[in-house]
């Protein structure tokens, strides 16, 4: 069900909120992808009756939804998939999960994930594996793998993720989901663990586009805990099912290279086909520096990482390891938390902000970054709209990519222009290679996620 | 190319153990090899310190009620009375 027909069967007492929580926690038990790391199954029921006391109001209204496990929510367990926030129960809720709240919406449990977010596989995990609803020897992606699966498997109908390099959009991809990678600053981050500030965003991941756009309209915003933050206050569903005639769309061509799938460049190419016949102009273009993404993102995104995750030291929360000196004490505490691909990074960032390396990497990445968001500027004065394969292949085996340091950053070549752009990126399904869906990215100018909107359910519709 | 000394070093940095320092010093080159790409291009941009629009947002100087210091403790193995206890740093 999607959220119109959930909210006609609640308006007309066909069910009720608590029919919902029930229904979720009893696919959840008959589940074996390992999507969740705390069920909040009490505090969900004891919501779900509080709501019959309520008018029903808005879509989201007694709607179960699942919220990745670096987002925080207070008396509710946040882990981050780390086991240095194993036992960590935030004090407050972030600026998301209030909206969420406020919009009557069950919070039924947080999605495993990549620890820290870092990773695209979910395998970084403390909390094990998330396997794929479709297949599981497969990834689900990562690193918001427990929400895509969930989403995916149809536990709920809507979650939330985050997104540093395509956390949102390659485990949408990978589950056959959409998934929406805001603008920077339109949803706020209070609350949000931080990966690498300057990347990261929160955002919906759905069954379908219009259920997307109705949870982000309900979590974007400006918030006074995030100096970030900034609102157009755009309806996002406005303009969903319009005619899409006339749209200017460009493809990038480092987007249709020879190291993208043969089978999702076919598929894609078919629906550029469609997308000609419905009268959109679609044309190839050159976007500049492209093929330095990785590059800065390792640059910049660990940077701001080693710096971020130095909170984590044992004293305040998280775990820790007692005895010896001071740093005896930081040192075991952090070796012992951290998993193996967060140390990697840690170390990394750590390397790249020491001494002269400061000006050689990261002042030089952040004027590249420049370059490139005026390159995607420049494009945008032209088109509407860039597309591309979301991924460069289908979702693959699990174990596949743990040993190579660079290849979990290869996977997200083709969505971290976004990130380190700042741009709007949707990811939605178009076809399948055998009977694992392929994901198409559609990415737009800032705050322009209404005109993506209008272009993912004409894709969505004919696909 | 980084060696197992400079591994050390900046792991004493971020104050971390490494365990398999060999696998960690490929690794790590891996990853330097590909931020080195960006070395052989001559850029004029200047940096870019945010991707977004960024505005002050000004607020109302109010006093609002603070964290609940009990909430806050509960997060912390190490307590004494009202305090978190660390370990002594001034002999």
């Amino acid at each position: 069900m999607n959220l119109v027909d959930i909210n006609n069967k609640l308006k007309s007492g066909v069910i009720k909120p608590i029919d919902l929580v029930n229904e979720a926690f009893s696919k959840i038990e008959s589940s074996n992808l390992n999507c969740f790391i705390t069920l909040n199954k009490e505090e969900a029921m004891r919501k779900a009756k509080e709501l019959e006391k309520c008018d029903i109001s808005g879509l989201l209204f007694g709607v179960p939804i699942i919220v990745k496990d670096n987002i925080v929510t207070k008396n509710l367990k946040t882990t981050a998939g780390s086991f240095m926030l194993n036992d960590f129960i935030p004090i407050y809720d972030a600026t998301v999960v209030s909206k969420l709240l406020d919009a009557g919406c069950i919070i039924i449990g947080k999605a495993n994930m990549d620890e820290f977010a870092m990773g695209s596989t979910g395998e970084t995990s403390y909390y094990g594996n998330t396997l794929n609803p479709i297949d599981n020897n497969l990834t689900a992606g990562g690193s918001s793998s427990g929400t895509a699966a969930c989403v995916g498997s149809d536990i709920t109908c809507i979650g939330l993720g985050s997104d540093t390099g395509g956390s949102i959009r390659q485990p949408a991809s990978f589950c056959g989901i959409v998934g929406m990678k805001p603008t920077y600053g339109s949803v706020s981050r209070y609350g949000l663990i931080s990966f690498a500030s300057s990347f990261d965003t929160i955002g919906p991941m759905t069954r379908c586009v219009y259920d997307n756009a109705v949870l982000l309209n309900c979590i974007s915003g400006i918030d006074s805990n995030d100096l970030t933050s900034y609102s157009k206050n755009k309806d996002n569903t406005s303009l969903i099912g319009e005619d899409v005639k006339g749209l200017k769309i460009a493809i990038p061509k480092f987007y249709v290279n020879d190291k993208i799938d043969k089978d999702v460049l076919n598929r894609f190419n078919v629906m550029v086909d469609k997308l000609k016949t419905a009268g959109c102009v679609i044309e190839y273009v050159d976007l500049d520096y492209l093929e330095y993404s990785i590059s800065l993102y390792q640059i910049l995104a660990l940077g701001e990482a080693s710096s971020n995750l130095s909170r984590f030291d044992g004293i305040k929360y998280g775990h820790c390891v007692n005895g010896g000196t001071l740093t005896e004490m930081l040192v075991k505490s952090r070796s012992e938390g951290f998993g193996d691909e967060v140390k990697r990074r840690i170390l990394v960032g750590t390397h790249i902000l020491s001494g002269v390396n400061a000006k050689i990497y990261y002042d030089k990445a952040l004027r590249i970054r420049k370059a490139m968001t005026d390159s995607f500027s420049k494009i945008f004065e032209s088109y509407d709209l860039v597309i591309g394969p979301t991924n460069t292949s289908v979702a693959y085996p699990l174990g596949l990519k743990c040993d190579d340091a660079l290849k979990t950053f290869v996977d997200d070549v083709l969505t971290i222009p976004f990130n380190l752009t700042g741009m709007p990126a949707l990811s939605l399904p178009i076809g399948f290679k055998g009977n694992l869906p392929i994901g198409m990215q559609i990415g737009g100018n800032y705050y322009n996620e209404d005109i993506i909107y209008k272009l993912a359910s004409f894709v969505e519709e004919v696909k | 190319m980084i060696n197992n000394e400079d591994v050390l070093r900046i792991a004493s940095l971020a104050n971390l153990e490494v365990v398999d320092i060999d696998k960690m010093c490929k690794q790590f080159n891996d990853i330097v090899l590909e931020m080195d790409k960006i070395k052989e291009l001559e850029i004029e941009s200047e940096i870019m310190f945010s991707p977004c629009f960024l505005e002050n947002q000004y607020g109302e100087d109010e006093i609002l009620p603070s964290i609940n210091c009990d909430d806050l403790f509960n997060n912390s193995k190490n307590k004494y009375e009202n305090y978190i206890k660390v370990v002594k740093v001034v002999e």
